[in-house]
């Protein structure tokens, strides 16, 4: 478990990093509810992204991106019509994204 | 990123051409395929994506959207699982995105990418031909009925990256050969049974009424005692019949091929089919039908013969529900809003016992029917559809010198085989297109001349024997055949006196 929450932080890191340079606001990380959490909520320009972020060493079972199940968009809108609610934000825009992220060099990271 | 790939889906007896569009974005990975597609076709997405990976490609990551085109239509089998994997890989430019376009391509895939043989091949390749699509891929298994695709240039291909290979060759001496009839591995024996009317010994007279039922394709009832050689009467007469002609032979081939039953080892049929169906036979299995209808016992029939034996255990509805695709010649089919016609243009055999223990009228035995027994019994036997029977032929017990006879007078498939040819190409040579059973009523006066004795039998024979004037003319239908077997061109009193001993039978049980 610790291994996994581990590599989720590192690709959580790397992507925040990522975004920040190519111009997006971080407004906030780990927003969590009783439905489920969401990684990352950043801006850009006039719209609102709501970025789920997978990390995987290993290809073998898919890539990271199959990950995002049905259930589990599912689950980011509801978490992301909490999250407007209560920053009572009005944002035409709305975005949901995947991060996919292949580590290949794990092992001295961690 | 886009990509069109043509191929067919086979709607009951016909094949319709379909375009495969696929279209690759960037998005979350998923596949969705619309244009009314039924499971089976939703279900080719976990294959294709086997396929796909095990044959060594990359599967395409991104949203993948597959349209099958025209939308509206039905969409149903595992033939459009290698058009679709075809399609994904020339959007990922795998295959020629341009030169894909030429092709027809049927296939079902299995997981390690082999190409599986489908159903109904013949008549999807019939119909891309229709649309001109020339060049056409199919399974190795389905290689030899589209030897009856005319002009087709066929590519048998036995995997999918085999089938990419040889979309992207530019050598295409491959598909240089159109197939014909020439080249088909068709049984060239007929009667591959070795079946033959000289094995019946006795029953002369009905093996004359069957040489008749068929030259005029009238239909025939047999009546007899268990076992005196109905069934195996039945049996020898498709030996009997005409060859089939070149577009008989593809009407039955599409028809064997749409439901499933052509079998590789067995080439092409080329006897007419003799189908008997046991006389439990539901309706669907007998008219055909299903959720996607498939033809049923009267359709395999077409161009050769149903024999429906103890004719009086069926259902009687079911053999009421007969009587239109007997006039028409054809069954039609709604299923969700679509017709779907069967050709069923057969030659009809009924066989019966005389009584429900089968030994009523048999010198020897007692038949041990009650009165009631045998009332309810020929109820069945009568009814519009015994109506559309034109001869019926009793048949008697064989004496024992009969069957231990060297069998001279025994007429053998060769003979009755001339009697036929012999009394349709009379027929023919006086240029009447159609089998005397099918004459229409207006057409009779001009087809039927009798001479003068036989127009004084007949007077007596109408008041004798209560005829209906639709009785009249079938025995006048019956009597022609019977004249164009011994090529005389106006009925003779000879040829009327037997039509109308094929007819007693049922008069003599309605009055």
């Amino acid at each position: 478990m610790r291994y996994k929450k581990k590599l989720g932080n590192i690709g959580e890191e790397f992507t925040v990093k990522l975004l920040e340079d190519c111009g997006y606001t971080i407004m906030e990380r780990n927003f969590w509810t009783r439905v489920g959490e969401i990684d990352i909520i950043a801006r850009k320009d006039e719209t609102l992204h709501f970025i789920e972020v997978k990390t995987r060493t290993r290809v073998d079972y898919g890539y990271p991106a199959e990950a995002v199940t049905e259930d589990k968009q599912r689950r980011m809108k509801k978490v992301a019509e909490i999250y407007m609610l209560q920053r009572h934000l009005n944002w035409r825009n709305v975005s949901f994204d995947v991060m996919e992220l292949t580590a290949n060099m794990i092992k001295n990271c961690i | 990123m886009f990509s069109k790939v043509n191929t067919a889906v086979c709607h009951g007896v016909t094949g319709i051409t379909v375009t495969v569009e696929t279209d690759i974005k960037s998005g979350l990975p998923n596949m969705s395929i619309v244009g009314l597609a039924s499971t089976t076709v939703m279900e080719s997405r976990e294959r294709i994506k086997s396929a796909i990976i095990n044959s060594g490609f990359d599967y395409p990551r991104g949203r993948i959207t597959v349209n099958l085109t025209p939308s509206d239509l039905r969409k149903n089998g595992s033939a459009m699982d290698l058009p679709i994997a075809v399609g994904l890989l020339a959007s990922t430019l795998y295959a020629d995105a341009v030169r894909v376009r030429e092709y027809g391509i049927i296939g079902a895939l299995s997981l390690d990418g082999e190409v599986l043989g489908v159903d109904g091949v013949l008549p999807m390749a019939i119909g891309m031909m229709d649309s001109g699509i020339k060049k056409i891929i199919v399974p190795w298994a389905n290689y030899n009925e589209t030897a009856l695709v005319n002009g087709a240039k066929v590519i048998p291909v036995n995997s999918l990256k085999e089938c990419i290979e040889r979309i992207n060759s530019q050598d295409a001496s491959y598909a240089d050969i159109e197939r014909s009839l020439a080249d088909a591995d068709i049984r060239k024996v007929s009667n591959p049974k070795g079946l033959d009317f000289a094995d019946i010994k006795g029953q002369e007279n009905a093996k004359r009424a069957i040489s008749i039922a068929v030259a005029g394709r009238h239909g025939l009832l047999m009546i007899g005692s268990p076992g005196c050689g109905k069934t195996m009467l039945a049996q020898r007469i498709p030996g009997i019949m005409p060859q089939m002609s070149e577009r008989e032979l593809i009407e039955t081939a599409i028809v064997y091929s749409a439901s499933g039953r052509t079998n590789q080892s067995d080439s092409i049929l080329i006897d007419r089919p003799f189908r008997s169906p046991h006389n439990t036979i539901g309706r669907a299995g007998l008219l055909g039908g299903g959720m996607y209808p498939v033809p049923g016992e009267i359709t395999l029939a077409h161009n050769g013969v149903l024999f429906l034996d103890e004719v009086c255990e069926f259902d009687r509805e079911n053999i009421e529900s007969l009587r239109t695709p007997v006039e028409e010649k054809y069954i039609t089919h709604f299923r969700g809003g679509e017709q779907y016609i069967f050709p069923c243009n057969f030659q009809l055999i009924m066989a019966a016992n005389p009584c429900k223990c089968g030994y009523y009228g048999d010198p020897d035995r007692i038949c041990k029917c009650s009165i009631s027994q045998l009332e309810q019994y020929r109820r069945k036997l009568s009814g519009p559809m015994m109506d559309r029977i034109d001869i019926r032929v009793s048949m008697e017990k064989v004496a024992y010198k009969e069957i231990s006879g060297k069998g001279d007078s025994c007429r053998s498939t060769e003979e009755l085989k001339n009697d036929v040819a012999r009394g349709i190409g009379f027929a023919r040579s006086m240029g009447r297109m159609v089998f005397n059973a099918d004459i229409s009523d207006s057409d009779i006066r001009k087809y039927c001349h009798m001479d003068n004795e036989a127009c004084k039998l007949m007077d007596g024979a109408y008041a004798a024997l209560s005829l209906s004037p639709r009785s009249y003319n079938k025995i006048l239908k019956v009597a022609r055949t019977i004249a164009d077997m011994d090529e005389s061109e106006i009925i003779k009193k000879d040829h009327l006196a037997e039509a109308l001993s094929y007819r007693l039978l049922n008069e003599i049980n309605n009055s």
